[in-house]
């Protein structure tokens, strides 16, 4: 396995441990009717924090057990991938963008809106990455 | 349709038994690529084909064929 296919794992496995322990928090918060007093904001300040550090560490984790590998700049097939992958990515993210506008059309509080987009982004992310993993272990 | 064929393993076999990772750093990719383009899971392109070529001392159609199916 690459250092790249290595990343995109790291990737999908802390987005979906890190983000889905905050999107069950906010999927919490909404059934208890607390959209409009919980404080979102510094959960999601805290749960990117967290990303950051384990996605860090792992990565620092992988490129010193195959420093070579860490080091070698993307060849013809991993761009060719990668830009497979933003372009499968993009279509979620449109698609879930506009599914938020026409549900924004309808006033709901700003703490749905606000995490509805946060999840697209995060959706769009989980299928970049999964998406280079396919391409990585199939034919691309 | 058709696909791409090569002979690279047996090229890599008969030079040396050169290996993968040899062969990649040569031309330029990773091993993993060198790998995928043996099994026909990637083409290459063709300034990559032209380099393997050119490491094996070939002419290109003796390392790569277009099998029509």
């Amino acid at each position: 396995m690459s250092f790249r296919e290595k990343s995109a794992w790291i990737t999908v496995l802390s987005y979906l441990a890190v983000y889905g322990f905050y999107f069950r928090r906010i999927a919490q918060a909404a059934a208890a009717g607390q959209a409009g007093t919980f404080h979102y904001g510094s959960l999601l300040v805290v749960t990117v924090i967290v990303l950051v550090v384990v996605q860090i560490a792992l990565l620092v984790a992988i490129a010193i057990a195959g420093p070579r590998d860490a080091q070698t700049p993307r060849d013809e097939r991993e761009r060719l991938i990668e830009l497979k992958a933003v372009r499968i990515a993009f279509v979620v993210l449109s698609c879930s963008v506009l599914t938020v506008c026409w549900l924004a059309a309808f006033n709901p509080p700003g703490f749905y809106t606000v995490n509805a987009l946060f999840f697209a982004l995060v959706l769009s992310e989980i299928v970049r990455n999964a998406s280079q993993i396919t391409y990585y272990r199939s034919r691309v | 349709m058709g696909t791409i064929r090569n002979e690279i393993r047996r090229l890599r076999f008969e030079h040396g038994e050169m290996t993968q990772q040899q062969l990649a750093e040569k031309i330029g990719v990773t091993r993993q690529t060198v790998n995928a383009i043996e099994l026909g899971k990637y083409s290459p392109s063709l300034e990559a084909a032209f380099r393997i070529a050119d490491v094996f001392g070939r002419p290109l159609e003796s390392v790569f064929r277009y099998a029509k199916e």
